[in-house]
Protein backbone atom coordinates (compact mmCIF):
# COMPACT_ATOMS: atom_id res chain seq x y z
CA UNK A 1 0.00 0.00 0.00
CA UNK A 2 1.40 3.43 -0.94
CA UNK A 3 2.23 5.62 2.00
CA UNK A 4 0.56 9.04 1.88
CA UNK A 5 2.85 11.84 2.95
CA UNK A 6 1.00 14.67 4.67
CA UNK A 7 2.07 18.28 4.69
CA UNK A 8 0.13 20.38 7.16
CA UNK A 9 0.46 23.96 5.90
CA UNK A 10 -2.47 25.31 7.89
CA UNK A 11 -1.54 28.44 9.80
CA UNK A 12 1.38 29.17 7.49
CA UNK A 13 1.53 32.34 5.44
CA UNK A 14 2.17 32.58 1.73
CA UNK A 15 4.53 31.53 0.19
CA UNK A 16 5.24 28.86 2.81
CA UNK A 17 2.49 26.38 1.81
CA UNK A 18 3.60 26.51 -1.81
CA UNK A 19 7.26 26.21 -0.81
CA UNK A 20 6.63 23.13 1.31
CA UNK A 21 4.61 21.53 -1.46
CA UNK A 22 7.35 22.33 -4.01
CA UNK A 23 10.00 20.79 -1.80
CA UNK A 24 7.91 17.67 -1.21
CA UNK A 25 7.17 17.27 -4.92
CA UNK A 26 10.85 17.57 -5.77
CA UNK A 27 11.77 14.95 -3.17
CA UNK A 28 9.05 12.46 -4.08
CA UNK A 29 9.17 11.92 -7.83
CA UNK A 30 5.96 9.90 -7.69
CA UNK A 31 3.42 8.78 -5.12
CA UNK A 32 0.68 10.47 -3.14
CA UNK A 33 0.93 13.72 -1.23
CA UNK A 34 -1.71 15.27 0.95
CA UNK A 35 -1.42 19.02 1.56
CA UNK A 36 -3.63 20.72 4.15
CA UNK A 37 -4.16 24.46 3.69
CA UNK A 38 -6.52 27.05 5.11
CA UNK A 39 -6.56 29.84 2.51
CA UNK A 40 -7.82 30.18 -1.02
CA UNK A 41 -4.45 31.57 -2.14
CA UNK A 42 -2.59 28.57 -0.77
CA UNK A 43 -5.11 26.21 -2.34
CA UNK A 44 -4.67 27.85 -5.76
CA UNK A 45 -0.88 28.04 -5.52
CA UNK A 46 -0.39 24.43 -4.45
CA UNK A 47 -2.84 23.18 -7.09
CA UNK A 48 -1.21 25.20 -9.85
CA UNK A 49 2.37 24.22 -9.11
CA UNK A 50 1.43 20.57 -8.72
CA UNK A 51 -0.38 20.52 -12.08
CA UNK A 52 2.59 22.27 -13.70
CA UNK A 53 4.80 19.49 -12.35
CA UNK A 54 2.55 16.84 -13.89
CA UNK A 55 0.65 15.73 -10.76
CA UNK A 56 -3.12 15.17 -10.67
CA UNK A 57 -4.92 17.30 -8.13
CA UNK A 58 -8.04 16.56 -6.13
CA UNK A 59 -9.41 19.12 -3.70
CA UNK A 60 -11.68 18.41 -0.78
CA UNK A 61 -13.02 21.53 0.94
CA UNK A 62 -13.80 21.09 4.64
CA UNK A 63 -16.57 22.76 6.65
CA UNK A 64 -13.99 24.61 8.78
CA UNK A 65 -12.73 26.50 5.71
CA UNK A 66 -9.60 24.41 5.24
CA UNK A 67 -8.89 22.26 2.21
CA UNK A 68 -7.29 18.87 1.72
CA UNK A 69 -5.40 18.77 -1.56
CA UNK A 70 -4.40 15.30 -2.74
CA UNK A 71 -1.61 15.13 -5.28
CA UNK A 72 -0.89 11.94 -7.19
CA UNK A 73 1.67 10.92 -9.73
CA UNK B 1 17.27 25.14 12.85
CA UNK B 2 18.48 28.50 11.68
CA UNK B 3 21.47 29.67 13.72
CA UNK B 4 22.73 33.26 13.81
CA UNK B 5 26.05 33.90 15.52
CA UNK B 6 27.47 37.29 16.39
CA UNK B 7 28.56 39.73 19.06
CA UNK B 8 26.35 42.24 20.82
CA UNK B 9 27.48 45.49 22.49
CA UNK B 10 26.72 44.37 26.03
CA UNK B 11 30.04 44.40 27.86
CA UNK B 12 29.99 41.33 30.06
CA UNK B 13 27.29 39.25 28.46
CA UNK B 14 28.45 35.63 28.52
CA UNK B 15 28.13 33.30 25.58
CA UNK B 16 24.42 32.63 25.24
CA UNK B 17 22.62 30.19 22.98
CA UNK B 18 18.88 30.01 22.67
CA UNK B 19 15.77 30.34 20.56
CA UNK B 20 14.91 33.97 19.97
CA UNK B 21 11.72 35.57 21.25
CA UNK B 22 10.72 39.18 21.60
CA UNK B 23 9.30 41.08 24.53
CA UNK B 24 8.44 44.79 24.80
CA UNK B 25 10.52 45.68 21.76
CA UNK B 26 13.59 43.74 22.90
CA UNK B 27 14.91 40.44 21.68
CA UNK B 28 15.22 37.76 24.34
CA UNK B 29 17.79 34.99 24.06
CA UNK B 30 18.55 32.62 26.90
CA UNK B 31 16.73 34.94 29.29
CA UNK B 32 18.81 37.96 28.27
CA UNK B 33 17.41 41.11 26.65
CA UNK B 34 19.13 42.38 23.54
CA UNK B 35 18.23 45.73 21.97
CA UNK B 36 17.08 45.76 18.37
CA UNK B 37 19.71 48.18 17.11
CA UNK B 38 22.44 48.37 14.51
CA UNK B 39 24.46 45.16 14.42
CA UNK B 40 23.52 41.59 15.16
CA UNK B 41 20.42 42.78 17.08
CA UNK B 42 18.92 44.24 13.92
CA UNK B 43 19.80 41.16 11.92
CA UNK B 44 18.21 38.79 14.43
CA UNK B 45 15.11 41.01 14.65
CA UNK B 46 14.67 40.93 10.89
CA UNK B 47 15.06 37.15 10.81
CA UNK B 48 12.57 36.74 13.66
CA UNK B 49 10.00 38.97 11.95
CA UNK B 50 10.29 36.81 8.85
CA UNK B 51 10.06 33.40 10.51
CA UNK B 52 7.14 34.64 12.64
CA UNK B 53 5.23 35.72 9.57
CA UNK B 54 5.90 32.52 7.69
CA UNK B 55 4.99 30.35 10.67
CA UNK B 56 8.44 28.81 10.87
CA UNK B 57 10.52 27.91 13.91
CA UNK B 58 12.11 31.05 15.36
CA UNK B 59 15.82 31.51 14.75
CA UNK B 60 18.34 30.36 17.32
CA UNK B 61 21.05 32.83 18.24
CA UNK B 62 24.53 32.31 19.64
CA UNK B 63 25.49 35.67 21.06
CA UNK B 64 28.23 37.06 23.25
CA UNK B 65 29.07 40.47 24.63
CA UNK B 66 32.07 42.07 22.93
CA UNK B 67 32.67 45.79 22.56
CA UNK B 68 35.77 45.29 20.46
CA UNK B 69 38.39 43.67 22.66
CA UNK B 70 37.89 40.32 21.01
CA UNK B 71 37.63 37.98 23.96
CA UNK B 72 33.92 37.37 23.41
CA UNK B 73 34.49 36.88 19.69
CA UNK B 74 37.10 34.19 20.31
CA UNK B 75 34.72 32.33 22.65
CA UNK B 76 31.93 32.58 20.10
CA UNK B 77 33.91 31.07 17.27
CA UNK B 78 35.50 28.44 19.53
CA UNK B 79 32.03 27.32 20.60
CA UNK B 80 30.99 27.01 16.98
CA UNK B 81 34.16 25.12 16.10
CA UNK B 82 33.55 22.70 18.98
CA UNK B 83 29.78 22.25 18.55
CA UNK B 84 28.74 22.91 14.97
CA UNK B 85 28.62 19.21 14.11
CA UNK B 86 26.17 18.45 16.92
CA UNK B 87 24.17 21.67 16.37
CA UNK B 88 23.86 20.85 12.69
CA UNK B 89 21.89 23.94 11.63
CA UNK B 90 20.18 24.09 8.25
CA UNK B 91 21.38 27.71 7.97
CA UNK B 92 24.42 29.23 9.69
CA UNK B 93 24.55 33.02 9.46
CA UNK B 94 27.73 34.65 10.80
CA UNK B 95 27.73 38.32 11.66
CA UNK B 96 29.60 40.82 13.86
CA UNK B 97 32.81 39.64 15.54
CA UNK B 98 36.48 40.56 15.76
CA UNK B 99 37.90 39.03 12.58
CA UNK B 100 40.30 36.15 13.08
CA UNK B 101 41.43 34.19 10.03
CA UNK B 102 42.71 31.22 12.00
CA UNK B 103 39.41 30.62 13.78
CA UNK B 104 37.54 31.13 10.52
CA UNK B 105 39.64 28.36 8.96
CA UNK B 106 38.96 26.07 11.89
CA UNK B 107 35.22 26.76 11.69
CA UNK B 108 35.06 26.03 7.97
CA UNK B 109 36.95 22.77 8.57
CA UNK B 110 34.45 21.84 11.33
CA UNK B 111 31.52 22.64 9.05
CA UNK B 112 32.87 20.16 6.49
CA UNK B 113 32.29 17.42 9.07
CA UNK B 114 28.58 18.20 9.47
CA UNK B 115 26.37 15.35 8.26
CA UNK B 116 24.31 17.91 6.36
CA UNK B 117 26.23 20.96 5.29
CA UNK B 118 24.46 24.14 6.42
CA UNK B 119 23.72 27.01 4.08
CA UNK B 120 26.56 29.38 4.97
CA UNK B 121 25.86 33.10 5.06
CA UNK B 122 28.24 35.83 6.22
CA UNK B 123 28.08 39.58 6.59
CA UNK B 124 30.03 42.18 8.59
CA UNK B 125 33.41 41.13 9.93
CA UNK B 126 32.60 37.44 9.53
CA UNK B 127 32.60 38.18 5.80
CA UNK B 128 35.84 40.16 6.15
CA UNK B 129 37.68 37.29 7.80
CA UNK B 130 36.24 34.67 5.44
CA UNK B 131 37.56 36.63 2.48
CA UNK B 132 40.88 37.44 4.18
CA UNK B 133 41.37 33.75 4.99
CA UNK B 134 40.78 32.75 1.37
CA UNK B 135 37.56 30.96 2.28
CA UNK B 136 34.94 33.12 0.56
CA UNK B 137 34.04 30.32 -1.83
CA UNK B 138 32.99 28.10 1.09
CA UNK B 139 30.10 30.47 1.67
CA UNK B 140 26.76 30.48 -0.12
CA UNK B 141 25.86 34.14 0.39
CA UNK B 142 27.73 37.33 1.26
CA UNK B 143 25.84 40.62 1.67
CA UNK B 144 28.43 43.38 1.04
CA UNK B 145 27.77 47.11 0.79
CA UNK B 146 29.66 49.14 -1.88
CA UNK B 147 32.83 49.57 0.21
CA UNK B 148 32.78 45.89 1.08
CA UNK B 149 32.39 44.87 -2.58
CA UNK B 150 35.54 46.89 -3.26
CA UNK B 151 37.19 45.04 -0.36
CA UNK B 152 36.16 41.66 -1.80
CA UNK B 153 37.55 42.75 -5.20
CA UNK B 154 40.90 43.81 -3.77
CA UNK B 155 43.06 40.69 -3.48
CA UNK B 156 45.50 42.45 -1.12
CA UNK B 157 43.02 43.83 1.41
CA UNK B 158 42.38 41.88 4.62
CA UNK B 159 39.96 44.51 5.97
CA UNK B 160 37.87 47.27 4.29
CA UNK B 161 40.10 49.84 5.98
CA UNK B 162 42.86 48.83 3.55
CA UNK B 163 41.19 48.76 0.17
CA UNK B 164 42.98 50.50 -2.65
CA UNK B 165 41.82 54.06 -3.07
CA UNK B 166 40.78 53.71 -6.68
CA UNK B 167 38.35 50.96 -5.66
CA UNK B 168 36.80 53.07 -2.88
CA UNK B 169 35.96 55.89 -5.23
CA UNK B 170 33.74 53.78 -7.46
CA UNK B 171 29.97 54.21 -7.40
CA UNK B 172 27.48 51.39 -6.95
CA UNK B 173 26.93 51.02 -10.70
CA UNK B 174 30.42 49.53 -10.85
CA UNK B 175 29.38 46.82 -8.40
CA UNK B 176 28.94 44.17 -11.13
CA UNK B 177 32.45 44.87 -12.43
CA UNK B 178 33.92 44.78 -8.92
CA UNK B 179 31.98 41.62 -8.17
CA UNK B 180 33.47 39.94 -11.23
CA UNK B 181 36.93 40.93 -9.94
CA UNK B 182 35.99 39.47 -6.55
CA UNK B 183 35.05 36.17 -8.17
CA UNK B 184 38.26 36.17 -10.22
CA UNK B 185 40.32 36.67 -7.07
CA UNK B 186 38.31 34.03 -5.15
CA UNK B 187 37.03 36.72 -2.79
CA UNK B 188 33.31 36.12 -3.30
CA UNK B 189 30.70 33.70 -1.98
CA UNK B 190 28.62 31.78 -4.52
CA UNK B 191 25.98 34.51 -4.34
CA UNK B 192 26.62 38.17 -3.62
CA UNK B 193 23.72 40.33 -2.50
CA UNK B 194 25.44 43.64 -3.20
CA UNK B 195 23.37 46.19 -1.31
CA UNK B 196 23.34 49.89 -2.14
CA UNK B 197 21.40 52.56 -4.00
CA UNK B 198 20.94 49.73 -6.51
CA UNK B 199 20.94 46.17 -5.19
CA UNK B 200 22.57 43.53 -7.36
CA UNK B 201 22.10 39.80 -6.99
CA UNK B 202 25.16 38.18 -8.50
CA UNK B 203 25.81 34.47 -8.83
CA UNK B 204 29.17 33.08 -9.93
CA UNK B 205 30.07 36.46 -11.39
CA UNK B 206 26.86 36.99 -13.38
CA UNK B 207 24.18 39.54 -12.45
CA UNK B 208 20.90 37.67 -11.96
CA UNK B 209 18.83 40.64 -10.82
CA UNK B 210 19.02 44.39 -10.37
CA UNK B 211 16.69 46.02 -7.86
CA UNK B 212 16.35 49.77 -7.73
CA UNK B 213 12.72 50.31 -6.73
CA UNK B 214 11.41 51.70 -4.61
CA UNK B 215 14.31 54.11 -4.45
CA UNK B 216 14.76 55.12 -0.79
CA UNK B 217 18.11 56.98 -0.47
CA UNK B 218 17.52 57.65 3.23
CA UNK B 219 17.98 53.93 3.98
CA UNK B 220 21.74 54.24 3.50
CA UNK B 221 22.48 56.45 6.55
CA UNK B 222 20.30 54.35 8.85
CA UNK B 223 22.45 52.06 10.98
CA UNK B 224 21.25 48.49 10.71
CA UNK B 225 19.51 48.52 7.34
CA UNK B 226 22.28 46.39 5.90
CA UNK B 227 21.99 44.03 8.85
CA UNK B 228 18.26 43.61 8.22
CA UNK B 229 18.90 42.46 4.64
CA UNK B 230 21.17 39.74 6.00
CA UNK B 231 18.50 38.68 8.50
CA UNK B 232 15.88 38.59 5.77
CA UNK B 233 17.93 36.55 3.30
CA UNK B 234 18.93 34.09 6.04
CA UNK B 235 15.30 33.55 7.03
CA UNK B 236 14.12 33.16 3.44
CA UNK B 237 16.92 30.65 2.83
CA UNK B 238 15.72 28.78 5.93
CA UNK B 239 12.18 28.88 4.54
CA UNK B 240 13.38 26.92 1.53
CA UNK B 241 13.48 29.57 -1.16
CA UNK B 242 16.14 29.13 -3.82
CA UNK B 243 19.08 31.20 -2.56
CA UNK B 244 19.06 33.72 -5.39
CA UNK B 245 15.32 34.20 -4.89
CA UNK B 246 15.84 34.62 -1.14
CA UNK B 247 18.33 37.39 -1.95
CA UNK B 248 16.05 39.13 -4.45
CA UNK B 249 13.08 39.14 -2.11
CA UNK B 250 15.22 40.26 0.85
CA UNK B 251 16.38 43.29 -1.12
CA UNK B 252 12.83 44.14 -2.19
CA UNK B 253 11.37 43.77 1.30
CA UNK B 254 14.03 46.03 2.82
CA UNK B 255 13.35 48.81 0.33
CA UNK B 256 9.59 48.57 0.56
CA UNK B 257 9.75 48.58 4.36
CA UNK B 258 11.80 51.77 4.13
CA UNK B 259 9.11 53.29 1.94
CA UNK B 260 6.29 52.13 4.23
CA UNK B 261 8.16 53.63 7.21
CA UNK B 262 8.67 56.96 5.40
CA UNK B 263 12.25 56.91 6.55
CA UNK B 264 14.50 59.92 6.92
CA UNK B 265 18.24 59.77 7.69
CA UNK B 266 17.27 60.08 11.37
CA UNK B 267 14.99 57.02 11.42
CA UNK B 268 16.06 54.10 13.60
CA UNK B 269 16.21 50.58 12.18
CA UNK B 270 13.52 49.16 14.46
CA UNK B 271 10.99 51.41 12.71
CA UNK B 272 11.90 49.78 9.39
CA UNK B 273 11.63 46.26 10.83
CA UNK B 274 8.22 47.14 12.26
CA UNK B 275 6.96 47.47 8.67
CA UNK B 276 8.07 44.00 7.58
CA UNK B 277 4.76 42.23 8.38
CA UNK B 278 2.79 44.75 6.32
CA UNK B 279 5.21 44.39 3.40
CA UNK B 280 5.07 40.59 3.64
CA UNK B 281 1.27 40.68 3.62
CA UNK B 282 1.10 42.99 0.61
CA UNK B 283 3.96 41.65 -1.49
CA UNK B 284 5.50 38.33 -0.46
CA UNK B 285 3.16 36.18 -2.50
CA UNK B 286 3.55 38.38 -5.56
CA UNK B 287 7.33 38.44 -5.36
CA UNK B 288 7.74 34.73 -4.76
CA UNK B 289 8.01 32.55 -7.85
CA UNK B 290 5.93 29.80 -6.21
CA UNK B 291 2.89 32.06 -5.80
CA UNK B 292 0.65 33.36 -8.51
CA UNK B 293 -1.22 36.03 -6.57
CA UNK B 294 -1.13 39.67 -7.54
CA UNK B 295 -0.77 42.10 -4.71
CA UNK B 296 0.69 45.39 -3.61
CA UNK B 297 -0.81 48.64 -2.52
CA UNK B 298 -2.30 51.09 -4.95
CA UNK B 299 0.17 53.72 -5.97
CA UNK B 300 3.21 51.43 -5.46
CA UNK C 1 56.18 48.22 14.94
CA UNK C 2 53.81 45.33 15.61
CA UNK C 3 51.17 44.91 18.31
CA UNK C 4 48.85 42.30 19.77
CA UNK C 5 45.82 44.56 19.57
CA UNK C 6 44.63 47.27 17.21
CA UNK C 7 43.93 49.54 20.17
CA UNK C 8 47.57 49.37 21.25
CA UNK C 9 48.72 50.48 17.80
CA UNK C 10 46.27 53.38 17.84
CA UNK C 11 47.40 54.51 21.28
CA UNK C 12 51.11 54.35 20.38
CA UNK C 13 50.61 56.22 17.11
CA UNK C 14 48.75 58.97 18.95
CA UNK C 15 51.45 59.22 21.60
CA UNK C 16 54.35 59.24 19.12
CA UNK C 17 52.70 61.91 16.99
CA UNK C 18 52.13 64.06 20.06
CA UNK C 19 55.83 63.60 20.88
CA UNK C 20 56.71 64.94 17.42
CA UNK C 21 57.54 61.73 15.57
CA UNK C 22 56.46 61.27 11.95
CA UNK C 23 54.73 57.92 12.06
CA UNK C 24 51.71 56.41 10.38
CA UNK C 25 49.32 53.53 10.86
CA UNK C 26 49.64 50.73 8.30
CA UNK C 27 48.72 47.11 7.79
CA UNK C 28 51.35 44.64 8.98
CA UNK C 29 53.05 42.55 6.29
CA UNK C 30 50.66 39.92 4.86
CA UNK C 31 52.22 36.91 6.56
CA UNK C 32 51.66 38.50 9.98
CA UNK C 33 48.03 39.51 9.55
CA UNK C 34 45.31 37.95 11.73
CA UNK C 35 42.21 39.71 10.43
CA UNK C 36 41.79 43.09 12.07
CA UNK C 37 45.38 44.33 12.23
CA UNK C 38 47.29 47.53 12.66
CA UNK C 39 50.98 48.36 12.83
CA UNK C 40 52.86 51.63 13.22
CA UNK C 41 55.37 52.52 10.54
CA UNK C 42 58.38 54.31 12.05
CA UNK C 43 61.68 55.54 10.79
CA UNK C 44 64.09 52.79 11.86
CA UNK C 45 66.71 55.43 12.54
CA UNK C 46 64.53 56.64 15.38
CA UNK C 47 64.01 53.21 16.88
CA UNK C 48 66.12 53.71 20.04
CA UNK C 49 64.32 56.90 20.99
CA UNK C 50 60.93 55.46 20.27
CA UNK C 51 61.61 52.28 22.24
CA UNK C 52 62.78 54.35 25.20
CA UNK C 53 59.69 56.52 25.07
CA UNK C 54 57.38 53.50 24.98
CA UNK C 55 59.20 52.03 27.96
CA UNK C 56 58.81 55.28 29.91
CA UNK C 57 55.12 55.34 29.09
CA UNK C 58 54.76 51.63 29.82
CA UNK C 59 53.21 50.99 26.40
CA UNK C 60 53.49 47.47 25.02
CA UNK C 61 54.41 46.34 21.54
CA UNK C 62 55.33 42.97 20.10
CA UNK C 63 58.39 43.76 18.01
CA UNK C 64 59.98 46.15 15.58
CA UNK C 65 60.71 44.64 12.17
CA UNK C 66 62.45 46.24 9.22
CA UNK C 67 60.05 46.41 6.30
CA UNK C 68 60.75 43.70 3.73
CA UNK C 69 57.27 43.08 2.39
CA UNK C 70 54.69 45.55 1.23
CA UNK C 71 52.68 47.27 3.92
CA UNK C 72 49.40 48.86 2.99
CA UNK C 73 48.37 52.33 4.04
CA UNK C 74 44.97 52.90 5.56
CA UNK C 75 42.33 54.16 3.19
CA UNK C 76 41.78 57.83 3.96
CA UNK C 77 39.11 58.72 1.42
CA UNK C 78 36.08 60.64 2.64
CA UNK C 79 32.75 61.23 0.87
CA UNK C 80 30.02 63.69 1.86
CA UNK C 81 26.33 63.35 0.94
CA UNK C 82 23.81 66.13 1.50
CA UNK C 83 20.35 64.95 2.60
CA UNK C 84 18.84 68.41 2.93
CA UNK C 85 18.26 68.66 6.67
CA UNK C 86 21.06 66.14 7.33
CA UNK C 87 24.60 65.39 6.14
CA UNK C 88 26.15 61.93 5.85
CA UNK C 89 29.93 61.61 5.94
CA UNK C 90 31.53 58.38 4.82
CA UNK C 91 35.13 57.54 5.73
CA UNK C 92 36.23 54.13 4.48
CA UNK C 93 33.49 51.72 5.47
CA UNK C 94 31.93 53.95 8.17
CA UNK C 95 29.24 56.62 7.98
CA UNK C 96 28.06 59.26 10.41
CA UNK C 97 24.92 61.30 9.73
CA UNK C 98 24.15 64.48 11.63
CA UNK C 99 21.44 67.12 11.61
CA UNK C 100 22.80 70.34 10.09
CA UNK C 101 21.03 72.78 12.38
CA UNK C 102 21.73 71.18 15.74
CA UNK C 103 24.90 69.23 14.95
CA UNK C 104 23.33 66.19 16.60
CA UNK C 105 24.40 62.75 15.37
CA UNK C 106 21.28 60.90 14.21
CA UNK C 107 22.79 57.74 12.78
CA UNK C 108 25.97 55.68 12.53
CA UNK C 109 26.18 52.96 9.91
CA UNK C 110 28.62 50.62 8.22
CA UNK C 111 31.37 48.44 9.57
CA UNK C 112 31.42 44.93 10.92
CA UNK C 113 33.72 44.89 13.94
CA UNK C 114 32.15 44.44 17.39
CA UNK C 115 32.96 47.92 18.72
CA UNK C 116 30.74 49.54 16.11
CA UNK C 117 27.32 48.72 17.63
CA UNK C 118 28.76 49.91 20.94
CA UNK C 119 30.00 53.15 19.39
CA UNK C 120 26.67 53.55 17.59
CA UNK C 121 24.91 53.58 20.96
CA UNK C 122 27.48 55.98 22.44
CA UNK C 123 27.37 58.49 19.58
CA UNK C 124 23.67 58.61 18.71
CA UNK C 125 21.82 61.73 19.89
CA UNK C 126 25.06 63.43 20.95
CA UNK C 127 26.19 66.71 19.49
CA UNK C 128 29.24 66.31 17.27
CA UNK C 129 31.44 68.36 19.58
CA UNK C 130 30.24 66.47 22.66
CA UNK C 131 30.36 62.98 21.26
CA UNK C 132 32.99 60.57 22.61
CA UNK C 133 35.92 59.96 20.29
CA UNK C 134 35.65 56.57 18.54
CA UNK C 135 39.43 56.14 18.66
CA UNK C 136 39.36 56.53 22.44
CA UNK C 137 36.46 54.13 23.00
CA UNK C 138 36.90 51.71 20.10
CA UNK C 139 39.37 48.94 19.44
CA UNK C 140 39.35 48.23 15.74
CA UNK C 141 40.01 49.52 12.26
CA UNK C 142 36.30 50.22 11.89
CA UNK C 143 36.55 52.53 14.91
CA UNK C 144 39.48 54.28 13.26
CA UNK C 145 37.39 54.98 10.17
CA UNK C 146 34.56 56.20 12.38
CA UNK C 147 37.01 58.62 14.02
CA UNK C 148 37.91 59.96 10.58
CA UNK C 149 34.24 60.37 9.74
CA UNK C 150 33.67 62.27 12.99
CA UNK C 151 36.65 64.55 12.29
CA UNK C 152 35.22 65.41 8.90
CA UNK C 153 31.76 66.03 10.37
CA UNK C 154 33.27 68.40 12.94
CA UNK C 155 35.22 70.23 10.25
CA UNK C 156 32.10 70.63 8.13
CA UNK C 157 29.87 71.64 11.01
CA UNK C 158 32.23 74.05 12.71
CA UNK C 159 33.29 75.53 9.40
CA UNK C 160 29.97 77.35 9.52
CA UNK C 161 29.10 75.41 6.42
CA UNK C 162 26.65 72.96 7.84
CA UNK C 163 26.66 71.01 4.57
Amino acid sequence: MNEIKTIDARGLSCPQPALLATQAIKKLSKGTLEVLVDSATARENVSRLAKNAGWTVTIEDKPDGSSRIVLKK
Amino acid sequence: MMLIAGTVPIKDMPLTLGKVTSESGYLVVGGRSIPCTQGTGAMVSAALATTSYLGLEAPHALLVGDIGKGEGSRKLYQYLIDHIEELSPAVLALHYWLPNMSQTRQLCAAVEKCARRPIMIADAASMYSAKAAGLAEKFDIFTPDPTEIAFLADPEATHPAYIARHLFETDITRAPELARAAYRHHGAAKILLAKGAIDYIIKDGEVLATISEPNVPALEPIGGTGDTITGLVSAFAFAGLELHEAAIIAAKVNRMAGKYANVTPATKVREVIAQFPAVFKDYLCQWSSVCGAKGGRSGD
Amino acid sequence: MLFQEVSQAMAVEKMLKAAGYMVRLVAPPPELRKGCDLAVEINLVEQPGIERLLKEKDMAYTSIEPIRAKTAPLLDAVKVTDFGRWVMVKAGNMKITYEKESGVIVNVSGGGCPDIPYLHAELIDKRLDQAPRPKALGFTLCALNLERALDECLALYSGGNKT
